[in-house]
């Protein structure tokens, strides 16, 4: 059983679940058996404590997170020790709002600034205290013995280098979002969990591609996007299911424009790529 | 027939001023040499007690000023870990009078020291702020880019501030036999390794400290000709000597010297006071009632008492404005200020060190 959820992010897998093509369900089942999907709270209330532990049970204190949880996964008394298949959790990398912040129009996490510099060590503090929730939600699952594996989000898209309240250069704006992830995957890598990064392919010049771009949204992919994922997933899903395999392997540094893109052409089991093939409604 | 001691107030008599008074109840220990307004912007630097003094000047409404200010998003508890809010830039201890020129050199580039960087283990660590980042820096690049905004922000401290408080804490230090760069600490103790080929002790004299200060004055009011300098000599005993003298007898000849210069500074020009926040804590009529056990640690108890003299001079302002840019009078925002757990002490790491 594998259960994906999480913030705003889990959208674009929830729906893509209802997109891929039957034989890309039969193998998601034949990997994982039943999978379910979605988003269970926003990325704003999974910053606050949104869970507790009793003895060999985890359940969620937030009452919309409880129900939207209950809903996805049909399990109405949380995650228990004994759950089986692989948790992803689509939290932790919601960052936009952070890049918003007006601080940074003195501060920087780019040593080419000529702004207020701010090193690793003290941006590592911020993530720690700033994502605390949910790193302690994730410990928690992790001290069951459960197979727990990071989500990151999407790259960014370009245009929010432009966005009003941006006050970050384009420079900025990449070394932040490598910055951030690069962080995040060491806080998660901390606690025992691991971290499956967004592929190369849905990069471009270190931000999103547009076709798999959300339109009038500014940090969001779309339903492509979690087809593409889904089928990155299945394509490692010996990785997936074994939690004592490390993904590094698959971590790669992402947004990093000197990298050349690599197309992962392998996606369906019918050999297409979902990107050329695999969405029902195109 | 008369003499001067005649007409000399109470407090220039030791039986009136001191013997016949409780310690806590001492008067006129301070007169003030100029005002300090509330638009007047303060930067802090010296010793471990530099610090309380920031701290004071926040809580009675004076404008403590932070160059180099922790991002708004770092929760306050973590601010004095990476030297934030502990004085008005992130330079750590300054402890002697030469470590301040040099810091005020190095700003303004007229000095670029040969050791720059010290490594272990991976990590990178600044010999002249080897606190600061308590696990070191990242790479070399991630130091250096910590430098280059720390200077940017000390050359903005030195230019811009009305008031320079500097608390002279040692005499003591260890150099660099290459360039004489003097480090905050001796190397090996908080990073670095310790090579007496390359490090040699110096016990700063007087004379050496008086010059020392004199060409940091004459440097500072070339930049910024209006500044005024508050001295105080730190009452904190030192931790360790290396001077082969007994601990008690160096420290008692550090603050000898140190005091003497501040003395000479003080009656010499009209823009530096002294505050004897030295004498408040350590003469013996205090009965060295306000250090903890150790007969080292100021209790705050103690620290109070002493800024109660500055504040009798200095009123505390309440809901003090200041001027903005353009001339305009905003309210003032709340800044942070170290609190007392806060207080950071590189020095005190020698005793860990061992």
């Amino acid at each position: 059983m594998l259960w994906l959820f999480g913030d705003s992010h889990a959208l674009a897998f929830r729906e893509a679940l209802g997109l891929v093509e039957k034989n890309a369900h039969d193998e998601l089942a034949e990997a994982f058996g039943e999978v379910r999907a979605g988003m269970i709270a926003t990325a704003g209330a999974l910053l606050r404590p949104f869970h507790t532990k009793d003895g060999s049970r985890i359940v969620f204190i937030e009452p919309e997170a409880a129900q939207r949880f209950a809903a996805i996964t049909g399990s109405a008394d949380g995650i228990t020790a004994d759950h089986r298949g692989p948790l992803l959790l689509c939290v932790g990398f919601h960052f936009l709002k952070v890049m918003k912040m007006p601080m940074w129009a003195r501060f920087s996490l780019s040593s080419a600034s000529e702004k207020q510099f701010i090193t690793g060590a003290v941006f590592t503090e911020f993530l720690k205290y700033h994502n605390a929730a949910i790193l302690e939600f994730a410990k928690d699952l992790v001290s069951l013995g459960l197979n727990v594996i990071f989500v990151e989000s999407p790259p960014l898209k370009e245009r929010v280098k432009t966005l009003p309240l941006m006050r970050m250069s384009g420079q900025e704006v990449q070394e932040f979002d490598k910055r951030y992830r690069r962080t995040m995957r060491g806080l998660i890598h901390s606690i025992g969990a691991r971290v499956h990064a967004c592929p190369e392919s849905v990069h471009m010049d270190g931000f999103l591609k547009p076709e798999f771009e959300t339109i009038g949204d500014n940090h969001h992919a779309n339903a492509k996007y979690g087809i593409l994922l889904w089928n990155e997933i299945l394509r490692i899903r010996n990785k997936i299911n074994d939690s004592s395999v490390a993904l590094d392997s698959e971590l790669r540094e992402t947004l990093n424009g000197s990298v050349p893109c690599r197309e992962h052409h392998r996606m369906l089991p019918d050999g297409k790529s979902v990107g050329e093939a695999g969405l029902r409604s195109e | 027939m008369t003499h001067p001691y005649q007409t000399l107030p109470d407090h220039a008599f030791w039986r009136k001023a001191v013997s016949e008074k409780s310690p806590l109840q001492l008067t006129d220990v301070y007169k003030k040499k100029y005002e300090i307004s509330p638009a007047d912007v303060i930067a802090t630097a010296g010793s471990c007690f530099a610090q309380h003094i920031a701290r004071f000047l926040v809580k009675n409404g004076y404008n403590f000023h932070d160059f180099e200010p922790a991002p708004p998003f770092l929760r306050r508890e973590d601010h004095s870990k990476f030297g934030y809010g502990v004085f008005s830039a992130r330079y750590g201890n300054i402890y002697t009078v030469r470590q301040l020129l040099q810091t005020f050199r190095r700003a303004f580039d007229e000095f670029t020291p040969a050791a720059c960087h010290w490594h272990h283990k991976g990590r990178y660590f600044d010999p002249l702020r080897p606190a600061i980042e308590p696990n070191g820096f990242a790479s070399l690049e991630e130091l250096e880019a910590s430098r280059r905004t720390h200077l940017r922000a000390v050359r903005q401290l030195f230019a811009q501030s009305n008031v320079f408080i500097f608390t002279l804490g040692l005499t003591e230090a260890w150099l660099s036999r290459d360039d004489r760069l003097v480090f905050p600490l001796c190397p090996g103790t908080v990073a670095g390794e310790f090579d007496e080929r390359k490090h040699v002790f110096h016990n700063f004299t007087a004379a050496e400290i008086y010059e020392d200060f004199k060409l940091f004055v004459t440097s500072l009011r070339r930049v910024n000709p209006d500044v005024r300098i508050l001295l105080t000599v730190s009452p904190v005993p030192l931790t360790a000597t290396a001077s082969n003298d007994h601990v008690m007898v160096a420290s008692s000849y550090s603050k000898a010297v140190l005091r003497s210069v501040a003395g000479e500074f003080s009656s010499t020009y009209d823009f530096i006071d002294y505050f004897p926040s030295y004498e408040l804590v350590a003469a013996h009529p205090m009965r060295a009632m306000f250090f903890e056990p150790n007969m080292r640690t100021v209790a705050t108890e103690g620290v109070e008492i002493v800024m109660s003299h500055f504040f009798r001079e200095h009123p505390p302002q309440k809901g003090a404005w200041r001027e903005a840019k353009g001339g305009a009078r905003v309210r003032k925002e709340k800044r942070s200020s170290p609190d007392e757990d806060d207080i950071v002490c590189e020095e005190m790491l020698l005793d860990q060190a061992l």
